[in-house]
């Protein structure tokens, strides 16, 4: 008998071939989303996107619009919304919802008081809430195409610079299509103009604003002479005082990288993405003005051998240094070791104001919970909550130094200056401070220019300032080709 | 007789169970995401369409039904766009109004509530068009010409309008004409621009009333783009084009190389040195010694590499200072490319030398006494025993360490990226190249982890991994050949 007969071939490439297509079958699909609880009481907020319009259709489904308080706010909904939240407060209906953030630790303890503060007033919800989640993004994409709605996400936050990206792939959910016209209306009031913006994409509401974060001039006010800088001529005084690379004393701390560095740019009117326009300006002329001004007037007042987070927070923290530019994620820290701090917006450059990066914080409900009606509700009221009621944001403010958007609370920290300088300083800082973008076009700008910024810093340590400052614009001129280049591709 | 023996020793059905358990196994969880990393190089994959979420199939669902949902709707469609011109218009005109109110004004003549009027009068007026133009209904948001300029005429009406005013006049008890001039001076462009926006809008939907066929083209046309961003295309051989249209791949291949060229050889000499000595019945307490030096085997990379980071930080690290103290040179790992490389290297011994020691001292384990004890009786010297007895009989399983070790370095990743990212940055050049800038110690790993989480590439970043297993299995194949087809074996 021959070792391999052509009909066993045929046989086994067939087998392989059926095993092939069973292995194909066996990936995991999108399933199709679970039937929605019925709740009861009848509830069509607004037509979903593959449900087909009605036949005689009107823009807005006419609704019956309710006073309702949500925390310390009070805000018109929709009156379907206003039933069910009665409910949860009686306890009468039972949904639970799973909130996930990737926090600090100290942050993490503050938003879980708030959890268990929203679930004591709303009982029938329960809000399933894990802090630190790794990889948050793709762990929520990957839940929401796996279509495992009951372990992902129903609602999260980061900011705001995720929209572009989760809302082009329908990951979050729109909520213009479940809100009254109404409660927009009452949120676009509630909020600072540019914090409620933030959550707009596309014309359509995705996220609520519930803090702002962005990057202001921190100085130690004992090393200063109870001084905060406004103007640059102030704070080089200061750094020429304190430079003295023999004593590893410097001037001022700056992380430096292109996040960082951004409000010399803005100074100077320059930009790296302009998403409206959609315009690259890495090499223009105001941005490559505003790094020039990073090495022949920062830089010489600087420690420029290791310009990474860890080193030049080390050199604040341990006296070396009167100021650092940061933002409120290390105040924590650094008030553990440095009295008597105070903060402020980065000082002008000959009239011309630096505008740091600003993040707003939103928070977004994801399609996972869309499957179910109670659970978007539950998840909407759960984010206007958290948005809205004045004692938690003064919460978060207290403990994590949270910097508050909603317009009440920013006339509190107005009245109690005195009482809250920190949070105060950032919130003043931010006032005057440029939105990160929110189109996925902004992941292909970042690594250019950080190269652009990075071979600055070599060549300014190997070879000197004047080297450094002569190749400034030709390494902009490269980013710039090579962002233009990516976007291309 | 001997098909029934066969039949019985062997159950065809089993058998049959059997093999097609594994061969499934096999096929969908080892061959098929291995076939899917591969195409996935070849392949313009990016965060976008990796992993299309839901909205990919609403699209699809939304343009296969789109003609005639818009012919079946076209009066009211028609209707409701008129409707979000006029009260574009009307916003337009209010717009207007604001801008006249602020030439106006002085410190003493501001009027808060005027200004509030007019902003919501506009945003009454621009929200009902957003709920017009965003409603299912009318898929007037599938109209780039509608769309793009009302939302960027929206954003900046927050942003450099309604923010500034708030800012200027809002929380600012005391104006001064110092303060208005310098509003007027962003304010009233950004109220020209966004009205030359809502002009821009208000005539496109001027359009879907006059023009029904061209709007329903644009609406396809956008839905055929957008459902086009978020699918995965087959791009042939272009992204390994682009990883060698500049020398910073080729440069990572290099760097990669002659880190593998310096690390291995440190490696086992440093590991095979060491089982030397601590195999010596000479060395007193060699056993505790012995369990000690497989210390960093058992601490994790991420942390053992970190404290060398620390330890060599400028300035700060320990061993940095240390160093400096004794040499008066300084260690920069931040700056210097070579330093930074070192560093790499002596890390790299430090993580691997248990290996490579312990293979070597289960060889020395392995030779019979009496080898040594005959080389002794012939008057062999120390030196003369190891270069003749014990390196010969050791050479074979040091040759595999050394092979494992060598993969271990073409692949080295976690050194770099957590010592310095693969930095400094600088100017790359290479022969045939016009000279970039980049990371002049990304290794090829680093390179394709960093067009992925970076640059969000992970067609390209796919390439470039695809090229280290490739360098990987001609290695392997080199060494197969030479231990086996060449008779190294025998050794």
């Amino acid at each position: 008998m021959p070792a391999t007969s052509p009909r066993t071939i045929i046989g086994v490439a067939l087998l392989l071939i059926l095993i092939l297509i069973a292995g194909i079958l066996l990936i995991p699909r999108e399933r199709a989303p679970t039937t929605p609880t019925p709740i009861t009481t009848p509830t069509t907020p607004t037509t979903p996107l593959t449900t087909p319009p009605p036949e005689t259709p009107t823009t807005t489904p006419p609704q019956l619009v309710r006073e309702l308080t949500i925390g310390t706010s009070r805000i018109r909904v929709s009156s379907d919304f206003y039933e069910f939240v009665s409910k949860v407060k009686r306890g009468d209906i039972r949904v639970s919802i799973n909130f996930w953030t990737a926090m600090m630790p100290f942050e993490v303890k503050v938003i879980e008081k708030a959890v268990r503060k929203f679930m004591s007033e709303y009982p029938g919800i329960e809000v399933r809430y894990t802090g630190t989640v790794a990889n948050m993004k793709e762990a929520i994409k990957a839940g929401i195409i796996a279509g495992d709605f009951e372990n992902t996400a129903h609602i999260f936050t980061w900011a705001h610079d995720w929209t572009g990206e989760m809302a082009d792939g329908g990951f979050i959910v729109s909520l213009s299509r479940y809100l009254a016209r109404e409660t927009i209306e009452d949120l676009r009031r509630g909020y600072t103009v540019f914090a409620f913006s933030s959550g707009v994409y596309k014309l359509e509401l995705y996220g609520l604003p519930w803090a702002v974060e962005g990057i202001a001039l921190v100085c130690n006010l004992d090393a200063t002479g109870g001084i905060l800088p406004a103007k640059f001529s102030q704070l080089e005084e200061i750094m020429k005082r304190w430079y003295n690379p023999e004593r590893r004393t410097y001037g001022i701390s700056w992380q430096i990288d292109p996040y960082h560095v951004y409000p010399l740019i803005t100074a100077f009117g320059g930009f790296y993405y302009d998403e409206d326009r959609d315009a690259v300006g890495v090499n223009s002329a105001a941005t490559i003005e505003g790094f020039k001004f990073l090495l022949s007037k920062l830089f010489p007042y600087m420690f420029t051998g290791d310009l990474g987070h860890e080193a030049q927070l080390a050199i604040f923290e341990e006296g070396r240094a009167p100021c650092i530019v940061t933002g409120p994620w290390n105040i924590p820290r650094i008030k553990e070791r440095v009295a008597g701090i105070a903060v402020g917006p980065i000082p002008e450059i000959d009239g011309m104001q630096p505008k740091p990066f600003s993040g707003v914080k939103l928070l977004w409900i994801t399609k996972a919970a869309e499957a179910d009606v109670n659970r978007l509700y539950a998840s909407i009221l759960f984010a206007l909550w958290f948005t809205l009621d004045d004692d938690t944001i003064k919460m978060l403010m207290d403990e994590a130094g949270f910097i508050p958007v909603k317009v009440a609370m920013i006339d509190f920290l107005r009245a109690n200056r005195d009482k809250y300088p920190v949070v105060a300083g950032f919130s003043l800082a931010l006032a005057n401070s440029v939105p990160m973008p929110k189109s996925v076009k902004m992941a292909k700008v970042w690594g250019p220019v950080a190269e652009a910024l990075s071979s600055m810093i070599t060549i300014y340590n190997e070879k000197g300032r004047e080297e450094a400052l002569a190749s400034v614009s030709r390494l902009l001129d490269e980013a710039q080709s090579k962002i233009l280049e990516a976007f291309k591709r | 007789m001997a098909s029934t023996r066969e039949r019985l020793l062997y159950p065809l059905r089993i058998a049959t169970l059997l093999i097609l358990g594994s061969l499934v196994i096999y096929i969908s969880f080892s061959l098929l995401p291995i076939a899917y990393s591969v195409y996935v190089a070849f392949t313009d994959a990016s965060a976008k369409n990796i992993a299309p979420g839901p909205r990919l199939q609403e699209l699809r669902e939304v343009k296969a039904g789109i003609v005639s949902d818009l012919e079946s709707r076209r009066t009211y469609i028609a209707g409701e766009a008129i409707k979000a011109k006029t009260l574009i218009d009307e916003t337009i005109a209010l717009l207007s109004e604001l801008s006249i109110a602020i030439m106006r004004f002085t410190p003493e003549n501001i009027s808060i509530a005027v200004i509030n009027d007019i902003k919501w009068g506009v945003d009454a007026r621009l929200l009902e068009v957003k709920s017009i133009v965003t409603s299912e209904s009318t898929k007037l948001y599938l109209d780039p010409n509608i769309i793009k300029p009302l939302d960027v005429a929206l954003r900046t009406l927050d942003y450099n309008v309604w923010r500034h005013i708030d800012l200027t006049l809002l929380y600012n008890i005391h104006v001064t004409e110092e303060d208005l001039a310098k509003l007027r001076e962003s304010v009233i462009p950004a109220i020209e621009e966004v009205k030359g926006m809502l002009v821009e809008s208000s005539h496109a939907l001027e359009l879907v009333n006059s023009d029904y066929e061209g709007f329903m083209s644009r609406v396809v046309e956008e839905l055929d783009m957008q459902i086009e961003e978020l699918t995965l295309h087959f791009v042939g051989l272009d992204n390994f084009r682009t990883l060698f249209s500049n020398p910073r791949f080729p440069y990572s291949i290099v760097k990669t190389l002659m880190f593998v060229a310096t690390s291995v050889p440190l490696k086992v000499m440093v590991g095979v040195t060491l089982a030397i000595i601590y195999t010596s019945p000479l060395v007193y307490g060699r056993r505790f010694m012995r369990g000690l030096l497989l210390v960093p085997w058992a601490v994790p990379v991420l942390l053992s590499v970190t404290t060398w980071r620390i330890l060599f930080t400028p300035e700060r690290g320990f061993l940095s200072l240390v160093f400096e103290e004794l040499s008066g040179y300084r260690v920069d790992i931040y700056v210097n490319e070579w330093h930074a490389f070192l560093l790499y290297n002596i890390v790299e011994v430090w993580l691997a030398y248990p290996f490579v020691m312990t293979v070597t001292m289960a060889a020395l384990a392995s030779i019979p006494k009496e080898y040594l004890e005959a080389a002794l009786v012939d008057g062999a010297r120390t030196l003369q025993i190891l270069r003749s007895v014990v390196l010969p009989l050791i050479l074979r399983p040091i040759a595999f360490a050394t092979i494992l070790t060598t993969g271990a370095s073409l692949q080295a990743f976690m050194i770099p990226l957590l010592i310095n990212n693969g930095g400094p940055a600088k100017t790359i050049s290479l022969p045939g190249y016009t000279p970039v800038t980049g990371y002049s110690n990304e290794m090829i790993v680093l390179y394709g982890y960093n067009r992925a989480w970076l640059d969000q590439d992970y067609g390209l970043s796919t390439a470039a991994f695809i090229v280290v297993v490739s360098m990987l299995l001609v290695y392997a194949i080199l060494w197969y050949y030479l231990l086996y087809r060449r008779g190294w074996s025998s050794v």
